[in-house]
């Protein structure tokens, strides 16, 4: 059953505004914002840091607030404005989903108006700002439905605390090197700063999957087209059949090093797995090299050799002695993926390491983040669930 | 390997096209049992939870999938919703066949969390339900005359499979706090999966709305699916692939 117009446009611009009228206001506000974006060299919009980003949410909130009753108020709470500015946001998101966004890039047309960083553009910001100014408005008109509410004004706060909090935010790295004290940080656009805390790496932990044994082409040394999905995982002893040819493992090292022909079990930097092969009568070491031996193959069979694959981290951490410049506070804290660690109102997190050492690494890339928003945001989403309970619970279609 | 992998798909392929032969809904459950079995299998073997590959995820939802076409085939008293259920499964079934993965228990740092589960869990039961939807919302395409009966269950089952989306879309967020440093990245993956939620979104205040149509929510979804499909896969084949964490790197086999 089609649902009919219950009465007729009378023009174009009738309000409450349909779909065609919504598109066409958004369309102009994004050609603006690719104007400023043209006009400014690319340079992005730059959200003000506290309190300047507070004042401008409620000089925002108090407006809104006042136009509510207005019609200019009203209609941010239509559907057809919140379907086209939603969809429309999705649409700009469009160019971040399907094209790397590089950060370092010289200025071309894509830069020029913003497509290199849509997430950072003025189209973008004025395109979140009526989505937040119609979740705001909205909100007012039903706050007695909790679910309602809770759906709304919870991704009002998350946006929010996304977008007006990111003038508070600081994401740094920090190279830290063992026994070395650092206190320079550095950003995405290599910008140093000093914290407000020294670390000194104390220690590097690293533990490492067992290698697989993977198909390389030999002439080009890089992982064979047609067997890039499959991997052998092996013990001592076992004996592969692996594309119709028998593979013996005669010997497995986990820490060693090979030089011509010879093994050595080391422990320490320039060690790295080393396998001892039979293939067809012939033995052969098997490694992915180190910054102590070259890697080695052996042949497999016409046109296919046989590799060790870089195994992938199991688990890394760092144990890093702070000391905090005001307090003069010392101790010692252990990072871990998925396991940051707060210091003073950052949050430290295990970001990486020098991989070309691998375990050996006696460098640690921390990460530290300061967002002081981060509670709004949380809070934010913890609506957004309730929100969403609602709609599990009460999952009725209005009739019609 | 551990088991073959395509004796699996053999089977269960078996199973749902005699359960299509005798309109069996019980041989469609034993199909869902038998994968339910192999994951089972996979996660005490492997030691870690089966979730990771694109592969393993396309496992969940054909295990999903018909277990929702049977729930909703059970309360409208029809039997037709779990056959199409399968066979949308089945298609996943040979993409797996055609691309077989070989299984390893290794797991990176980042994705030993509490989060894993449910944030992927949440999110293949989102799409087994879209699935669903789509399926029925191609039968309000060709059949006019159930318009309103197909769009009604639609509206039901896309309430619930947006409830999910939400939840998986905002437990990835909190992941990625404790993992990366930030809850939103704007990683392609996440992109792809905030403008999934946009589009469903979408269609949940348009059907709110006093003035729709109803040929255009249908094609609307198909739309949709496709949208979905892209953030679930396409992912890994745009150019913007190579910067996102969610997809995985070709082994490496040479370190200097």
């Amino acid at each position: 059953m089609q649902v009919k117009f219950l009465k007729g446009e009378d023009h174009f611009w009738s309000f409450p505004f349909s779909y065609g009228a919504n598109l066409l206001i958004l369309v102009s506000l994004w050609i603006i914002g690719f104007l400023i974006e043209y006009l400014t060299w690319g340079r992005g919009v730059v959200v003000p840091p506290f309190p300047y980003n507070i004042i401008c949410l409620f000089i925002l909130f108090i407006f809104l607030s006042l136009i509510r009753n207005l019609k200019l108020g009203v209609w941010p709470t239509t559907i057809p404005f919140s379907i086209v500015s939603v969809l429309g946001f999705s649409i700009l998101l469009l160019s971040a989903a399907i094209f790397p966004q590089p950060i370092h890039e010289p200025i071309g047309y894509l830069k020029a108006f913003g497509f290199s960083h849509i997430t950072r553009s003025w189209p973008y910001a004025f395109n979140l700002l009526l989505i937040i100014s119609s979740l705001f408005l909205v909100t007012l008109k039903n706050l007695k439905s909790w679910g309602f509410v809770a759906n709304h004004l919870g991704l009002l706060i998350a946006l929010v605390g996304g977008s007006f909090g990111y003038g508070d935010f600081v994401r740094v790295k920090m190279d830290l090197e063992l026994s070395k004290v650092s206190y320079e940080a550095y950003d995405f656009n290599n910008r140093r700063a000093v914290m407000p805390f020294a670390l000194k790496l104390l220690h590097f932990n690293m533990e490492e999957y067992q290698p697989k044994l993977v198909i390389i082409d030999p002439l080009k040394n890089i992982p064979h087209p047609e067997f890039i999905k499959k991997s052998w995982p092996f013990k001592e002893g076992q004996e592969l059949m692996i594309e119709g040819v028998s593979v013996k493992v005669l010997k497995y090292y986990p820490i060693a090093i090979a030089s011509l022909g010879v093994i050595n079990q080391h422990y320490g930097p320039g060690s790295a797995p080393v396998a001892l092969l039979q293939v067809n009568n012939t033995e052969g070491v098997v490694t992915f090299g180190s910054t102590m031996m070259k890697p080695s193959f052996i042949n497999l069979k016409e046109g296919l050799s046989l590799a060790l694959a870089i195994p992938k981290p199991k688990y890394f951490s760092s144990e890093i002695e702070y000391l905090m410049a005001e307090t003069k506070e010392r101790g010692v804290i252990k990072t871990e993926v998925n396991h940051p660690v707060n210091l003073s109102g950052w949050k430290i997190y295990q970001y990486g390491y020098d991989e070309k050492m691998g375990r050996w690494s006696d460098k640690s890339i921390i990460e530290a983040i300061f967002d002081p928003w981060l509670p709004v945001t949380y809070f934010g989403i913890f609506l957004m669930m309730i929100g969403t309970i609602h709609l599990l619970l009460f999952n009725k279609r209005e009739k019609r | 390997m551990i088991i073959d992998y395509k004796i699996l798909v053999v089977v269960v392929l078996l199973l749902w096209i005699s359960s299509a032969l005798f309109k069996s809904r019980l041989l469609g459950f034993l199909g869902s049992l038998v994968i339910a079995g192999f994951l089972t299998y996979l996660w005490i073997t492997l030691g870690r939870p089966p979730l990771k590959s694109l592969g393993e995820t396309r496992l969940w939802y054909a295990l999903f999938l018909p277990l929702f076409g049977l729930i909703v085939d059970y309360k409208l008293k029809k039997n037709w919703i779990s056959l199409y259920a399968i066979a949308m499964s089945s298609l996943f079934l040979i993409i797996n066949f055609l691309n077989p993965e070989s299984f390893n228990e290794e797991l990176v740092p980042a994705l030993q969390s509490i989060w894993f589960i449910p944030h992927v869990i949440v999110y293949m039961l989102a799409y087994a339900l879209l699935g669903l939807v789509t399926l029925f919302a191609l039968k309000a395409l060709f059949k006019k005359d159930e318009m309103d009966e197909n769009l009604s269950l639609i509206d039901s089952l896309l309430n619930l499979g947006l409830s999910f989306l939400t939840f998986g879309l905002l437990f990835g967020a909190l992941w990625a706090k404790e993992a990366w440093g930030h809850y939103w990245s704007w990683d392609p993956k996440e992109t792809w999966a905030f403008i999934t939620w946009a589009i469903y979104l979408g269609y949940l205040h348009y059907r709110h709305s006093a003035i729709r149509s109803d040929f255009f929510s249908v094609n609307y979804l198909l739309v949709s699916f496709v949208v979905l499909m892209l953030a679930w896969f396409g992912v890994n084949y745009m150019p913007a692939a190579k910067s996102s964490v969610h997809t995985y790197a070709i082994p490496e086999t040479v370190k200097n």
